[in-house]
């Protein structure tokens, strides 16, 4: 009986896992490398929303295939949720539940930003400024070269 | 055994296995139901296990990443309200190479917004991880540091604050509800002036929780849980772990000279030394001369800037 228990248990677990290999991208930009390591080589950059189907997780990456070139995708830019960017689509006018579908610019949003600039709660001008600081890949290539860091495990 | 330990694997089945796989919201009904179905378990203990099952996901777990995008930003700029930016293009250059190459080697390399570092014009030893990646350092925590090795330390710190969500986990449920609640907003509706105003509120409530923490300091568990991150982001860039225990002595050796930041806000830096020890694994790293030189460039436009 209890063999007959794990059996059922396990064959649920694994037809779960196996039916479940669409997700969706929920970051601005994400990368898609040739290897699963954020210094892999990029191969193509995915947009906020995009559906993809992955493989096995296999530390904290993802294997994919885009436009039939395979490559790897951190899972935290990942959602098992189908995310809606527009209104007026059929999920969003069915009322999918919130645990499959997630309404792109719902809840805390730009028009709340711009409420609370509007009133003036927050001046966001150096917040704004801090996204044009950033590091191209290149240059982070060659800092650690220079810095003789050989690290690059995951 | 055995009903006992059935009611076990049903209860790993409810919480634990869930996160492995993809989709699995309806695993802990179906653990039960199995439970139900043969016999093992009754209508309450079902019930129960539901319960568990259902109610480890907090209001701050269901944000999205964008509203988390949303809530940094403008705890950033409540950070901003109280220490001034300092505008050095070059040192601030400097902060983003290092950031970035550690951002990288974390469990959450994108954010939805990526990561951005800044200096501010304090002499306070501190540093602040705002959600979705906006890492904000003082200057005298810069100038505390004594390398380049012992700010990737700062750095990976702060990411790993960023990569556990320790930020929006400080907001208390209640504020969460209208932004949580998905049903009845379509995407890209404008909102009516009720529903804006309450989520102004409930934003700034939220914004308000979470500078209290960043002000007040994480809790020693998430302190702990963030130094053991900032080790293993080191370890994969190839920066000596060790950077974080020199880091922290060097800090406590000048909390006689500072006020506020990390001095009054967090767990003494020989418990945190004591806590991140045992995640060392020694890994050997040869020193850099140009690591040093180019923090030492970096750092004297710091210092000439005071």
């Amino acid at each position: 009986m209890r063999i007959k228990v794990l059996l059922v248990l396990l064959a649920l677990c694994a037809g779960v896992a196996v039916a479940a290999t669409q997700m969706s991208v929920q970051v601005q930009k994400c990368v898609v490398r040739a290897k699963p390591n954020a210094m892999g080589a990029r191969i193509v950059e995915l947009a906020y929303g995009d559906r993809i189907d992955v493989g096995s997780l296999q530390n904290g990456w993802y294997p994919v295939t885009v436009n039939g070139v395979s490559g790897w995708v951190p899972a935290s830019s990942l959602s098992t949720k189908k995310i809606v960017m527009r209104s007026g689509t059929g999920d969003a006018a069915t009322g999918a539940s919130s645990e499959e579908v997630a309404m792109a610019g719902k809840g805390f949003n730009k028009q709340v930003e711009d409420e609370m600039q509007a009133q003036g709660k927050l001046d966001y001008t150096w917040v704004k400024k801090m996204y044009d600081f950033t590091a191209k890949e290149g240059d982070i290539v060659l800092f650690r070269a220079q810095g003789s860091l050989t690290g690059g495990g995951q | 055994m055995n009903r006992k330990c059935l009611i076990l694997i049903l209860l790993a089945l409810s919480v634990s296995i869930p996160p492995l796989f993809i989709g699995c919201e309806g695993l802990p009904e179906a653990g039960t139901a199995v439970g139900q179905a043969f016999g093992v378990i009754d209508d309450e203990e079902a019930d129960s296990i539901l319960r568990v099952g259902t109610a480890i996901q907090n209001a701050w777990q269901r944000l999205t990443p964008e509203q988390e995008y949303y809530i940094g930003r403008a705890v950033a700029a409540k950070v901003f309200q109280s220490y001034k930016p300092l505008n050095l293009p070059e040192a601030n250059a400097y902060l983003n190479l290092l950031g970035q190459s550690l951002v990288v080697f974390s469990d959450r390399p994108e954010t939805f917004g990526g990561y951005h570092f800044m200096l501010l014009d304090s002499d306070e030893i501190n540093a602040f991880a705002a959600p979705d990646g906006l890492i904000l350092v003082t200057r005298g925590m810069v100038q505390c540091c004594g390398s380049e090795d012992e700010l990737a330390a700062v750095l990976a710190h702060e990411i790993a604050h960023v990569v556990e969500k320790h930020g929006v986990s400080a907001i208390q449920d209640a504020r969460l509800t209208t932004a949580v609640t998905t049903a009845a907003t379509e995407a890209g509706k404008q909102l009516g002036g009720d529903e804006l105003s309450d989520l102004v509120e409930d934003f700034e409530g939220s914004i308000g929780d979470i500078t209290k923490t960043l002000m007040s300091g994480y809790s020693r568990g998430q302190e702990r849980d963030a130094d053991a991150g900032a080790v293993r982001i080191l370890r994969r860039a190839g920066y000596p772990e060790t950077a974080l225990i020199t880091m922290l002595q060097r800090m406590e050796q000048r909390f006689g000279k500072t006020r506020g930041g990390f001095g009054s806000t967090h767990p003494s830096a020989q418990s945190r030394i004591n806590s991140v020890t045992p995640e060392i694994e020694g890994v050997s790293v040869p020193a850099s001369p140009i690591r040093q030189q180019r923090f030492a460039k970096a750092m004297q436009a710091v210092v000439v800037a005071n």
